[in-house]
């Protein structure tokens, strides 16, 4: 699509950017805390409360995330519980390892996806090492976790250069359809319907973000990308 | 919003700001190409597969802490420097997203949520001493996976608890069979098969359930060498390709032929005179049972022609003593019909007959190199349990290492077994008869799994504790026995991938000391190690540096008679013990509990080289072999199907008292008519098993299951 000029479009484009990209923005932060971690109850609600009205605010009509009913914090603890938990049969962590390539041809034992610990989460440790930034113990496995990838990005947002920060988020967050495809798929045939409702308000988020952090917005007609969601 | 509400700060960016600014960008071109190859620093470090119960000999090659590659270790008689395809799949669970990465508690919706390790062992501590204190240590059991490392723990963990009640997956797999070798010859024996003439394997197939030093072996000997190789299975397995000859039989139904065998030997005056007087108890009394056991007999229970029968007992006589029936492990009679028991004690009969036990190319029955004791301050030794084991007096004939563990299964469904612990076993999927596994499980008051992924066993359990995986935990020394003694080691290869799992060693420390009995675990896996290997007179190092060492405490040689380990000293075909338990003393026919109803089939299952029961199903590269190859099918004989009017590929319905589901048919001539076959990780779904999302695992012979199987019957 051409990007010169100043059509309508590009300026709305614009706008949304001037808020929310390229970082995702503080609010949605916050939420991303409180669905990829395991929150408390009063964090949840706190957070529910706080962002999703700004998020609404700023997106409207033309986001899923803002038609989609949130699930109580029980409904989205039994989501958390069954479907993000790390070990459970048929859980989907948030990892980008685990939806990429674990390495090359050469890279030894682990061919395919489905593995920790592979080239995107050796990249991400490398730049959180070479920026002094310390990774959380108990990410130790996961430094391409979700969460801390949309913290890094921000990071890197409000302090690199923004040729470097588009960078390390169109390599980072490309797997984000992937994972959504996955999603559905494991959702396909549950009957469990507060399981359903709590992945639905989950996939809407992680689509917005993965929107929002690879620009789709300037790429494409926002309503027309906010429509199709 | 307070800062406090906020789930923010997880990366903890300090710094990170100045030196952006200082160093003006970052290296933010790596996530591709050019991080095809690991980097760092490149190491080999010695360790044991864990692929299977083999626990082959490797080489574990690291680079930059990470896995890289494995290889065989080429001193390590298991994998004579190979490895099976088993073997390089299985190392992938290190890295698999099935891991288990925290300990987890299962909340009353059945929901599982993380707990801290202290937590974990806190309240597990406080409800086992409890249900010790009200019911006593009879009401706890362990069931362990009987690998060297947690037969170490295990046992001195429930030792400590004061309970005798320690079991390992047996009654699953061989427990018929090495009881039927234990009260018949003293114990297992292994086929010289490099050094045959013939050998009979009876539902063993090398080809189909690899060890790959085994596999060469059978190999060479098979396309090379002068030794005939018959296979005895319903199927033509992937043995039988390399073999001399296939003799297809009605399952279950091996100790017809055996019988008839031991009969030709007898009437026709071709067993060994000298062996059998010298060494033999009860062959008089055997000679009387197998009068009436003709091949012509046999013939009409085993399907197996008589003069097949006749001819092959001559055969086999001939080239004694360098002939041998094989021992076989599960699948035709390690535990899967009523006869089983004494189907082993058949095996180990005819083999007397032939008078092959000791001698080149036969029956070896050698020794194993024992730990010496540990040092009593660093190592005290928990006192004997003040009670009879659980399932003892009722299954007086299993195998005391192993247990039986119906008996725990017995007690949970009664509720007298309040509290069961699994280390690595997977019951609830992986024995006979999961539904009452589950049912059984329901009713214990406390059920923890150690794991390295979630089993269904683990599912039902009440606490699950994460153990690292074998690359990242250093073991308990293996030692291994036969003509040469050995020394083994599992050493950690790589750091722990996920911070919240832990190795046996550390969660048994841990855990006993949360149960009041810690300082029985008060050492580290490396003084164990190192206390193990003193008593041997070698060090750790040594160890590590060759993966592998022979000891100089083998007392074996050719044509020397084993010492039989039974109450006469003898080969034992006349038992009293048996007489005593309940069974026939002197070894006899006794039929298959079921037979096929009109229109059934029997039914029975196949290894296939690639899996190891539940335990590789998540593994995606090993499954995607199993699916490529359509190595799930049920398979069924072409003279079946054209009956059926089934063609290949064609979907069918499958139903057994246990279980109903439809499935692709493999039409073929590998299978003898009315037998249908299904490779054993294939029959029930396990739908929310991310690798195996299609069908994975039962135990075929699990229908029927009863209480009554021979691992001791009263």
């Amino acid at each position: 699509m051409e990007r010169s000029g100043q059509s309508g479009r590009d300026q709305l484009a614009g706008q949304l950017r001037t808020t929310i990209v390229p970082t995702i923005g503080s609010h949605m932060l916050d939420i991303a805390g409180i669905l990829l971690s395991r929150a408390t109850e009063v964090e949840y609600a706190c957070a529910m409360q706080a962002c999703l009205p700004r998020i609404d605010e700023e997106l409207g009509v033309h986001d899923a995330l803002a038609r989609t009913v949130p699930p109580s914090y029980d409904e989205y603890r039994h989501f958390f519980n069954r479907v993000l938990t790390p070990g459970i049969p048929g859980s989907l962590p948030p990892v980008e390892s685990l939806f990429e390539d674990w390495g090359g041809h050469r890279a030894g034992l682990q061919h395919g996806q489905g593995f920790y610990l592979g080239r995107s989460a050796q990249h991400v440790q490398e730049v959180c090492d070479s920026l002094e930034i310390e990774v959380p113990e108990a990410y130790k496995a996961v430094p391409d976790h979700l969460l801390l990838l949309l913290e890094l990005n921000e990071f890197l947002c409000d302090h690199a250069p923004a040729d470097q920060a588009h960078l390390f988020a169109e390599e980072h967050f490309g797997w984000l359809s992937d994972y959504l495809d996955a999603l559905g798929a494991r959702m396909e045939n549950e009957d469990d319907e507060a399981l359903a409702s709590a992945a639905s308000f989950y996939c809407n988020f992680v689509d917005l973000v993965r929107r929002v952090v690879l620009d789709e917005w300037g790429e494409n007609d926002v309503r027309e990308v906010a429509q199709s969601a | 919003m307070s800062r406090q509400m906020t789930r923010r700060g997880f990366l903890r960016t300090g710094a990170a700001s100045a030196v952006l600014a200082s160093a003006g960008a970052i290296g933010m071109t790596g996530c591709g190409a050019q991080r095809e190859e690991l980097t760092g620093e490149a190491k080999r470090t010695a360790t044991l597969c864990n692929g299977c119960s083999n626990e082959c000999g490797l080489w574990v090659n690291t680079v930059g802490g990470k896995v890289h590659t494995l290889e065989g270790n080429p001193d390590n008689p298991k994998s004579g420097g190979r490895m099976c395809g088993r073997g390089h799949g299985f190392a992938q669970m290190t890295y698999s997203a099935d891991r288990l990465t925290q300990p987890m508690k299962r909340m009353e919706n059945g929901d599982f949520e993380p707990i801290s390790w202290d937590d974990a062992y806190k309240e597990i501590g406080e409800k086992l001493t409890s249900i010790l204190a009200e019911y006593g240590p009879e009401a706890f059991a362990f069931i362990r996976d009987p690998r060297p490392n947690i037969n170490f723990y295990g046992p001195r963990f429930a030792a400590a608890l004061g309970s005798a009640n320690i079991y390992t997956h047996a009654a699953a797999c061989n427990l018929s069979l090495q009881s039927a070798y234990r009260h018949t010859i003293g114990g297992g024996f292994s086929a010289d098969l490099a050094n045959a003439k013939m050998v009979m394997f009876i539902g063993r197939s090398y080809a189909d359930g690899i060890t790959p030093a085994d596999m060469k072996l059978f190999a060479n000997v098979a396309v090379e060498g002068d030794c005939k190789i018959v296979i005895v299975d319903p199927r033509y397995n992937n043995s039988a390709h390399m073999a001399d000859q296939w003799v297809p039989i009605v399952p279950g139904t091996d100790l017809a032929l055996l019988l008839a065998m031991s009969h030709v030997l007898i009437e026709e005056e071709l067993y060994d005179a000298k062996f059998v007087k010298e060494h033999v108890l009860g062959f008089y009394a055997f000679k009387k049972e197998v009068e009436s056991f003709t091949p012509e007999w046999a013939s009409e229970i085993c399907g197996v022609d008589a003069e097949v029968i006749a001819t092959l007992a001559r055969e086999m006589a001939e080239a004694a003593p360098a002939a041998v029936v094989e021992p076989s492990w599960r699948a035709a009679f390690g535990c899967a019909h009523a006869n089983s028991f004494m189907t082993g004690r058949a095996v180990a009969a005819f083999n007397a007959l032939l008078g092959n036990y000791g001698q080149e190319g036969g029956a070896l029955i050698t020794s194993s190199p024992s730990i010496g004791a540990l040092p009593a301050d660093k190592f005290p030794t928990p006192p004997a349990a003040q009670h009879v084991r659980v399932g003892n007096e009722e299954f007086p004939l299993a195998v005391q290492g192993f247990g039986t563990n119906l008996a725990v299964l017995k007690a949970a469904l009664d509720g007298t077994m309040k509290a069961v612990f699994f280390y690595q076993s997977n019951a609830a999927k992986g024995y006979a008869n999961p539904a009452v596994w589950e049912e059984g499980l329901s009713k214990v008051d406390l059920v923890v799994s150690i794991d390295v992924q979630m089993s269904e066993t683990a599912m039902l359990a009440d606490y699950v504790l994460p153990e690292c995986s074998y690359l990242e935990r250093l073991e308990a020394v293996y030692t291994l026995g036969g003509k040469k003694h050995m020394v083994a080691i599992r050493d950690k290869a790589i750091d722990v991938v996920h911070p919240e799992t832990r190795p046996a060693d550390q969660i048994f420390r841990e855990l006993s000391a949360a149960c009041g009995v810690g300082e029985y675990f008060d050492f580290t896996a490396e003084e164990l190690v190192e206390a193990q290997l003193a008593t041997l007179g070698l060090t750790i190092d040594e160890l590590r540096e060759k993966g592998i060492v022979e000891l100089p405490t083998s007392d074996f040689e050719y044509g020397k008679v084993p010492q039989f380990n039974t109450p006469s000293g003898k080969v034992e075909l006349f038992s009293v013990t048996i007489g005593r338990a309940g069974l026939s003393p002197v070894i006899t026919w006794e039929d298959r509990k079921v037979h096929p109803e009109e229109g059934e089939f029997y039914f029975v299952g196949g290894k296939q080289s690639i899996q190891s029961h539940t335990m590789t199903t998540s593994i995606e590269s090993l499954m995607d072999i199993s699916k490529t190859y359509d190595l799930e099918r049920l398979w069924m004989n072409a003279s079946d199907a054209a009956r059926l009017g089934i063609a290949e590929g064609e979907t069918v319905e499958m139903s057994s008292s246990e279980y109903t589901d439809t499935i692709a048919v493999h039409v073929t001539e590998r299978l003898m008519p009315g037998v249908s076959m299904l490779p054993r990780t294939t029959a029930v779904r396990r739908p929310t098993f991310r690798r195996a999302t299609v069908l994975a695992y039962a135990r075929p012979t699990s229908f029927p299951s009863t209480w009554s199987r021979e691992w001791g019957r009263p």
